[in-house]
């Protein structure tokens, strides 16, 4: 058996490498948003999402750390002022990062107490997708309450996505302006009926409108918001603001190109809404 | 360089890479790590060796890349087999030659998806533009990033390998 498996190894190794992938095809759900998962990958992704979180507490303090080496110990006075200037910068430069949290914080509040009826779960962005591709986040549930693919993911700026996978206190989100995601909006302005599609090859995070006939009469500035019907998102929450409209002559429906409220570059929390019916 | 520390590394590249992506929050500028690892296997390890390294590697790489599940590593994979049918034909060392077959080889793993999205009954036009829109911008930071890690990890080989590579009269 052993001088078969040796005697054929080059040619089972190509079958591995071609059977994993296929493998994962076949039991995956292709394209669509949203994907159960199974114990054993739920604590391997787990695991790989402690590794990230671990990395992304590092890179936080890499910054302190770089400040402690550059400062040293210094002797006379014109040292010891430079040293304070450079302390009172350091906490200058830590009370705008505080503040900015907070500012942060009381915006999701707020969210929370615009929204009293949804029930919200906290999570932390830790990591991205590696594939200029995809435009995904990785998050870190801050709750031990259970999470289900395809539940929507919101800021206090508006929608950020839907969970795609979930593993074992961590999970996968797919941007809106990611190529498999779609979101039933409508515009605030005259109820005129879309489906927002991710571009994914923006230099940005755009994305477009669908399905808006040449009778809709669109403008640039008009908001979209979600319109409750895909039976993912709650109604009226903000999506993004068109900024480019093109009457396509040709075709049935107009080429809207919108940009999402929620700066995804800045992400650094947002909230799981659980509880849509 | 023993094929588990090749793992770890290329494991701890790839998570690393994602991480500073989020940290940064610069998502378009991905350095495409798992294409340039599957390019270092083909160009430097045997077939055997460097094929059960990356297919140790593949399901992570669907988990960090979170794309269409599966359509990514068998693009990954049909670069890895060009890799190897060019092994020993092109210049050894990292240097402007192999970042050209490396850009090469972004080429036809962007190729080899589209195609697989032009197949794929649920996927739209939007998968295509996207790929197609980063094709060539990939191809040029896989070319850096591949001559970049190419030259870590022969730094490393040599360190844990020295003879690695050198040809040398034994007597």
């Amino acid at each position: 058996m052993l001088a078969w498996v040796k005697y054929h190894r080059r040619k089972l190794t190509a079958l591995v490498l071609i059977c994993v992938p296929l493998f994962v095809v076949a039991s995956s759900a292709g394209a669509s948003v949203g994907e159960s998962t199974t114990t054993p990958v739920r604590w391997a992704g787990g695991l790989m999402g402690g590794f990230q979180a671990g990395m992304h507490s590092v890179i936080g303090t890499t910054g302190g750390f770089f400040r402690t080496l550059t400062g040293g110990d210094q002797s006379g006075e014109i040292e010891e002022l430079r040293l304070e200037v450079e302390q009172l910068r350091e906490e200058k430069t830590r009370l705008i990062g505080v503040l900015q949290e907070n500012s942060r914080l009381r915006g999701m509040v707020g969210f929370q107490q615009t929204h009293p009826e949804f029930d919200l779960v906290a999570a932390e962005v830790i990591a991205r997708d590696i594939s200029p591709f995809f435009r995904v986040i990785k998050i870190k549930i801050r709750s031990s309450q259970p999470l289900e693919p395809r539940m929507p993911v919101v800021s206090a700026q508006g929608v950020v996505g839907q969970v795609h996978r979930v593993y074992e206190g961590y999970a996968d989100v797919i941007l809106v302006s990611d190529p498999r995601s779609r979101i039933d909006a409508i515009s605030q302005r005259n109820r005129t009926l879309g489906v927002i599609e991710g571009l994914g090859h923006e230099a940005d995070y755009r994305a477009r409108v669908a399905y808006v006939t040449e009778r809709d009469e669109v403008r640039v500035g008009d908001t979209m918001v979600t319109s409750g019907m895909g039976g993912v998102f709650p109604r009226e929450l903000i999506v993004g603001e068109i900024v480019e409209v093109d009457l396509n002559t040709e075709g049935l429906f107009q080429e809207v190109v919108i940009e999402p409220t929620v700066d995804f570059a800045r992400l650094e929390e947002v909230f799981v809404i659980t509880n849509v019916e | 360089m023993p094929a588990v520390v090749v793992f770890l590394v290329a494991l701890g590249v790839m998570t690393a890479e994602g991480v500073f992506l989020g940290a940064f929050g610069v998502e378009g500028w991905a350095l495409h790590t798992p294409l340039a690892i599957a390019i270092y296997l083909g160009l430097e390890r045997d077939f055997v060796a460097g094929g059960l390294i990356l297919a140790t590697l593949l399901l992570p790489i669907e988990w960090l890349v979170v794309g269409v599940q599966g359509v990514y590593s068998l693009a990954l994979v049909l670069v890895f087999f060009l890799m190897c049918g060019l092994r020993g034909q092109i210049q050894p060392g990292w240097g402007i030659a192999r970042g050209i077959v490396a850009a090469l080889g972004s080429v036809l793993h962007s190729v080899v998806l589209m195609a697989t999205f032009f197949l794929m009954a649920e996927t739209g036009t939007r998968f295509i533009a996207a790929v197609g829109w980063k094709m060539l911008s990939s191809a040029l930071v896989v070319a850096v990033v591949t001559l970049l890690l190419g030259k870590v990890f022969a730094r490393l080989d040599r360190l844990m390998d020295p003879g690695r590579g050198r040809n040398s009269l034994e007597f």
